[in-house]
């Protein structure tokens, strides 16, 4: 049963769509200075969630765990320094909001609840006032579309997908963003070749599985059932 | 006569119960899962779970709490009516995983304790308390001790008065009551006069088999830390609101939980050693 359950996982982890197409999604930061960054993010899902499109961003965040209820952002490209003692603090936050239409509402979701599909976007603002919006973008300005960062995703990698670098208006977004993705890697390429890492984690865990079954099975058999 | 230090266990049941309920990945779960077998096949004394029903109801509840009360997530299993309170909305996948994942914790934890429970006698956990301690805790296990037993005789009693042709029922509960009391208070004057008997508490407590500590303890307690110490810094997460997939763990985080099976390897290898003497 614990093999069946073991390829089944397996299954899942490795059953993920090889050849998909490119999604775009937009990401704008507005800092409590008024400096705006914004980020496009490229993805071969047919959805992300949002706190996925900040970690893919590139940009460096901070973010605590609440169990069920996903993830609270406590930071986000620096801001605020340090991070609070207890993630949100009593002033100003980061405030949650997506592009419907022509004009920013804020969100009623956390940001690992909230699901962004191609063409959308989500936008945070740090202050501490309430009813605050977010200058207008688009997707495609935000995107440039002239450097199509499709091409630079090869289809042999497409489990990795790659946050791509774009322009955008604010001249102080780096161009350099790669990075950062918490998606499922089957092996991780980090161990030189040695015996291990080449069953990786998965060897391990079967080997370790078939050692305990047998030590088990030497000991019901020298005792009797 | 599993051979180890009732304190080794306590050591070991500690490192055991942290891991079940820290590492949330599914495969370290599965592997812990494993380990916990094989130490209580290698350790059991003809004790079954008898409490199996209640240990499964108390791992699938989680799950039907989360998929009752969680309406988040985006792997939508069915949707009922908006307007229905609590259960209106969607009931999604990541929640049903969320509580299975919980519900697997719990479970571990629950096997962690029936495995000491089969190795660890309560008088044996009574001789290494410290002495301040030790008469309290004497009282305290007596006093449990005597709640199956109240409960046994109630049992009997209400068979007896059926067997006499007695309804039973709630107002018989005054006749019923005090033949179990009576019982009671006679069975537990009984344990003063035996504690009395064997001289409870007139000077300091001897010892008539002392535990020893031996290689294999320090080789437990050893895995212990090791388990211990890998829990506590590098915890392994799973969120399936995050990532419906869970992610491999890392090869040394797996390699350190195998240290928990030391226990099984010992016990084995000592039953042996007995067998290849006789």
């Amino acid at each position: 049963m614990a093999a069946v359950g073991l390829v089944g996982a397996a299954a899942v982890v490795l059953g993920h769509p090889a050849h998909a197409a490119v999604h775009r999604a937009g990401l704008v930061i507005e800092h409590a200075s008024g400096r705006l960054v914004t980020r496009c993010v490229t993805f071969v899902e047919d959805h992300i969630s949002g706190f996925a499109l900040i970690q893919r961003s590139g940009l460096s965040y901070q973010a605590q765990s609440y169990g069920s209820m996903g993830q609270a952002i406590c930071q986000v490209d620096g801001e605020p320094s340090p991070v609070l003692a207890n993630c949100l603090g009593t002033g100003p936050y980061w405030q949650y909001l997506h592009r419907a239409g022509t004009r920013w509402v804020p969100s009623q979701l956390g940001a690992s609840e909230w699901i962004l599909h191609d063409g959308d976007m989500d936008g945070w603002h740090y202050t501490d006032r309430a009813g605050q919006s977010l200058p207008a973008f688009t997707v495609e300005q935000i995107c440039a579309p002239p450097s199509r960062p499709a091409a630079s995703t090869p289809s042999g990698s497409t489990l990795q997908p790659t946050a791509a670098p774009t322009s955008s208006p604010s001249p102080s977004s780096s161009p350099v963003l790669r990075g950062a993705v918490p998606t499922v890697t089957p092996t991780p390429s980090a161990r030189p070749a040695s015996p291990s890492s080449a069953a990786g984690p998965l060897g391990v865990l079967g080997g370790s599985l078939l050692v305990l079954a047998g030590l088990s099975a030497w000991n019901l058999l020298r005792r009797g059932p | 006569m599993t051979g180890l230090n009732p304190l080794t266990w306590c050591a070991w049941a500690l490192a055991a119960i942290a891991a079940a309920l820290v590492e949330r990945s599914p495969y370290l779960q599965l592997l812990l899962l494993a380990i916990l077998l094989t130490v209580w096949i290698a350790a059991r004394h003809d004790r079954s779970i008898g409490y199996w029903r209640a240990v499964l109801a108390l791992g699938l509840l989680p799950i039907l709490f989360s998929l009752v009360f969680s309406r988040f997530g985006t792997h939508v299993l069915f949707r009922l009516p908006k307007d229905l309170p609590v259960i209106g909305g969607a009931w999604t996948l990541e929640a049903a995983l969320y509580g299975a994942s919980t519900g697997a914790a719990l479970l571990l934890a629950m096997l962690v304790f029936a495995v000491a429970q089969s190795t660890l006698r309560t008088a044996d956990l009574l001789a290494v308390l410290p002495r301040p301690l030790y008469r309290l805790g004497t009282l305290v296990a007596l006093a449990l001790a005597l709640v199956p037993q109240a409960l046994a005789s109630l049992q009997a009693v209400s068979d007896t008065r059926r067997l006499r042709g007695l309804r039973s029922g709630w107002r018989t509960a005054l006749g019923l009551l005090l033949p179990v009391l009576l019982t009671t208070l006679e069975r537990a004057l009984q344990y003063a006069e035996s504690l009395d008997a064997r001289g409870f508490g007139s000077q300091r407590r001897t010892r008539y088999r002392p535990s020893r500590w031996g290689l294999a303890d320090g080789l437990v307690l050893l895995g212990a830390t090791v388990t211990l110490a890998a829990t506590i810094l590098a915890p392994s997460g799973y969120d399936p609101y995050l990532q419906l997939a869970p992610t491999l763990p890392q090869t040394a985080l797996i390699g350190l939980l195998v240290p928990l099976s030391f226990p099984a390897w010992l016990l084995a290898a000592s039953r042996r050693h007995a067998l290849d003497h006789v």
